[in-house]
């Protein structure tokens, strides 16, 4: 069948398709587009306004005399179509011709740069990523003018024919790391791809891990910071969130916000974090362990206290715990599955109210409900939201497993825990790295974040080619006394 | 004869790694109990006999690397090599046997020791399956996660270090006088004191896994330092903590020992320390997986996960079959007696064959 009459007609199947002809030259000339891909104002203009006012120019000449930079001559009626369906306008002159001319007139809606509402920090810039791949690209750009900094587009989903953009810096990033990324990404085979977090799933090492093995981030700084360490940055057009890896574990417990504070500051705040995600594991299936099996084990000065709390609950520990646990899940999913105010008003409503009258009524014993309230309270504190998640969920094994063996189950359970993420990978790259494999040159930015020159080397389990960052010597002149 | 190591860089372990492994596979659970004996022997002297014995483990150390790096492979290799295909293949299956047994051993000790101090009435078979299903996925994850998983045990540590807050206890009087044993007593106490210090010999069987393998001896004598060390270290408590009569009546002193540890919040110390155990258990029963299904893999020929399960279910069986004390006991006297000529008889042997080879070699 020939080229041309398909291609319209299939195009005209949509309503919202236009075709439009021009009679004013020697042969008829179409103009196709789609009115809600396109952006009026170029078309009318640009592309309209010099079709009448050359209305015997050929096709050869018409395209020099486009005023717009984005267009090219298409002899591929496939390529033609999925030109026309992301915003193109083609242009065909007399009615059986194969060749079309292609302008870009994409209409760019959405959301203008806003403050990243996920990661708020106090200090540090305040633009976050916005759906628009070339708006976020721009964003990188602006932080990065480096002209090492290379951007791969890909595309990828069957249906949704998504652009990725693969962010990195030439001569920093490992190319095997990169490759081993643009392959895991070329083979996604999936149709509809709606946002980054469907890719990082699937380009992820072990996705039947609960932990997850890329960030993503909707901060463009933090981006140009992993750009520059030697990691990988990938946008998906549609999302805010870009993604970056490889990664490791203690990278999940990292604010930006760390690199804007006295580095003191900064350190304490992420020791912190640290021991705030143990306690949120660990604490509630103590309860339950304690006071199952282990009640002697506390002194005496303390024993009182919870006794006398919970004198008066009649479940065991360890249903009163996974209670209290599912209202505070519930609590959240709720605030989060409604309007901002309605969500704060239900938080006060259960949070307060709740909480008061369950004690109260002696379901539970108000000792449980600040361990609870507590290890809920910093689960949040963990800045990436899926890490935050897992941890929310890693508790509940750990409770059961106390209800079994008490001590020892949690001991057995930290242990499967330890074997898992010494199990896992990122790319390739062992998640536990620096600890395990020790890495002592690596260590300074895990627990600690510290001052500025210390950061004269790049981590080097990201095998970075250029693995300096600046010349210690030159940076650190010691001086004596009086000098 | 000199084969070069075949694991893949991805597999291998860095050369200080080496000192995590062989501490851990020496420092084991028995030392809960390993203060009694060489204390009937020597009494306050004790610590002469720790260091002698230490020392003699750093020179079987040093043999096994003369062998090992002559030949540039793990015993498994060498015993083929130098016993031919069947008599190496005997030899090999011994030294399954033995980690299988040492595997155990451990387990089962360990079960044990949480039978008496945590869960009176826990029956072994649901524990012993757990745990090996967990030293199953260790090991399966391979070398690399078992030495993970020692390097992670370490953090028991922290209880050993605990020891020292029931300082007020200690009476010094205990130590005195110094050198009031003769030589023979002291070499008694040395030799019940090998069973304890077993585990180098793992480095046998993982040569071949370490990341250039001759940098890594001196990793290696540090580790067995460390043990020393660390051994020191529990006889010294106990002879500051008990009296030679008072520790005959105990089985497993150091467990005893936490009993004195009281902290503001924690009144019984002693049960983190006897959960605590399975820091010292559950790197042996993995590397002991490790490297018997890795000989049978070698000896077969056939996948280490095919080998593996059937192993951990033969170890689950034998758990199960030792029903008591006595049992436990009769296993760790075999163990002894086997480990003791495995580091003293059996290793300078290979020693020798590999020099007589070696001079034959270049005689012709």
């Amino acid at each position: 069948m020939n080229a041309a009459p398909r291609l319209w007609k299939e195009l005209c199947e949509s309503a919202d398709f236009v075709c439009y002809e021009n009679r004013l030259g020697a042969f008829p000339i179409f103009v196709g587009y789609i009115k809600t891909l396109t952006e009026t104002d170029v078309l009318e203009r640009s592309i309209l306004g010099c079709l009448s006012d050359n209305p015997n120019a050929s096709f050869e000449e018409l395209f020099q005399l486009i005023p717009v930079a984005e267009k090219e001559i298409c002899e591929d009626w496939k390529r033609t179509q999925d030109k026309v369906y992301r915003g193109y306008v083609a242009i065909q002159y007399g009615q059986d011709s194969q060749q079309w001319l292609l302008i870009n007139a994409a209409a760019t809606k959405g959301r203008s740069v806003a403050i990243p509402e996920v990661e708020f920090t106090v200090e540090g810039p305040k633009e976050g990523f916005v759906e628009s791949l070339d708006t976020n690209l721009n964003l990188i750009r602006q932080r990065v003018p480096y002209p090492d900094l290379r951007i791969k587009e890909l595309t990828v989903g069957s249906i949704s024919k998504s652009r990725i953009a693969v962010v990195y810096i030439k001569g920093i990033t490992n190319e095997q790391y990169l490759n081993t990324c643009i392959q895991r990404i070329e083979d996604v085979r999936f149709d509809q791809i709606t946002d980054s977090t469907l890719l990082q799933q699937m380009i992820e090492d072990n996705s039947n891990s609960i932990f997850p093995q890329t960030i993503g981030t909707e901060r463009p700084d933090y981006v140009a910071w992993a750009v520059s360490s030697g990691q990988i940055c990938i946008l998906k057009d549609g999302s805010p969130t870009a993604v970056f890896v490889p990664v490791n574990l203690w990278l999940f417990f990292i604010t930006y916000e760390d690199y804007y504070l006295p580095w003191i500051i900064a350190s304490v705040l992420r020791m912190i974090r640290m021991c705030s995600v143990l306690f949120s594991v660990y604490a509630s299936p103590l309860y339950v362990a304690v006071i199952t099996y282990h009640g002697q084990g506390i002194s005496n000065v303390f024993l009182p206290t919870i006794v006398s709390s919970r004198i008066n609950v009649p479940f065991p520990p360890v249903v009163e715990v996974l209670i209290m646990e599912l209202v505070i899940e519930l609590l959240r999913e709720a605030g989060a599955r409604l309007p901002t105010k309605i969500g704060q008003t239900i938080g006060i409503v259960g949070g307060i109210v709740l909480g008061t009258a369950a004690v109260e009524a002696a379901l539970t014993s108000n000792f449980l409900l600040i361990i609870v309230a507590l290890s809920a309270l910093a689960s949040f504190t963990t800045p990436v939201f899926r890490m935050s998640a897992t941890i929310r969920v890693l508790r509940f094994p750990f409770i059961f497993a106390a209800q079994i063996w008490g001590l020892l189950g949690i001991v057995i359970c930290t242990l499967a825990l330890v074997a898992h993420l010494l199990r896992l990978t990122s790319l390739g790259m062992p998640y536990l790295v620096p600890v395990y494999p020790f890495r002592k040159s690596d260590l300074y930015d895990t627990v600690i974040r510290p001052p500025y020159s210390k950061f004269h080397h790049r981590f080097s389990f990201f095998r970075s080619p250029s693995p300096v960052r600046f010349d210690r010597k030159k940076a650190a002149a010691k001086k004596d006394i009086d000098e | 004869m000199k084969l070069p190591a075949t694991e893949h860089p991805r597999l291998t372990v860095s050369a200080f790694l080496v000192f995590v492994l062989i501490h851990a596979m020496q420092f084991g659970p028995e030392y809960v109990s390993m203060s009694i004996k060489p204390i009937r022997w020597a009494g306050q002297d004790v610590w002469i006999s720790a260091i002698l014995s230490g020392l003699s483990i750093s020179a079987v150390i040093w043999l096994m690397y003369q062998i090992l790096d002559r030949c540039g492979t793990d015993l498994i290799h060498i015993h083929r090599r130098l016993f031919g295909r069947w008599a190496g293949s005997g030899l090999n299956l011994v030294f399954i046997v033995y980690f299988l047994l040492l595997a155990c051993f451990q387990l089962r000790l360990f079960i044990e020791v949480i039978q008496v101090w945590l869960f009176a009435d826990l029956a072994t078979w649901p524990l012993a399956l757990v745990l090996l299903v967990l030293a199953y996925y260790i090991v399966s994850g391979g070398f690399r996660v078992v030495v993970g998983i020692c390097m992670f045990s370490l953090i028991r540590y922290v209880t050993i270090f605990a020891m020292f807050f029931p300082a007020i206890y200690f009476h010094f009087n205990n130590l005195t006088p110094a050198f009031d044993h003769s030589p023979s007593e002291i070499l008694q106490a040395s030799k019940a004191m090998t069973f304890p210090y077993l585990g180098a010999e793992s480095l046998l069987f993982c040569y071949t896994f370490i990341k250039s393998p001759e940098k890594s001896q001196k990793w290696a004598h540090w580790a067995n330092a460390l043990t020393t060390f660390s051994f020191l270290l529990i006889l010294f408590f106990s002879l500051l903590l008990f009296k030679p009569e008072q520790l005959s009546f105990e089985v497993w002193p150091q467990l005893t020992k936490y009993k004195f540890i009281q902290f503001p919040f924690i009144d019984r110390f002693e049960y983190i320390g006897a959960t605590a155990q399975i820091l010292w258990v559950i790197p042996i029963i993995c590397f002991c997986l490790w490297a018997s299904s890795r000989i049978g893999k070698i000896m077969l020929g056939v996948r280490q996960t095919a080998v593996l399960p059937f192993l951990s279910l033969i170890v689950f069986a034998a758990v199960c079959l030792i029903p008591d004390r006595p049992g436990v006991e009769r296993l760790q006297a075999w163990l002894d007696g086997f480990g003791f000529c495995l580091t003293y008889a059996y290793i300078p042997l290979v020693y020798l064959v590999v020099l007589v080879r070696v001079k034959a070699r270049t005689a012709a």
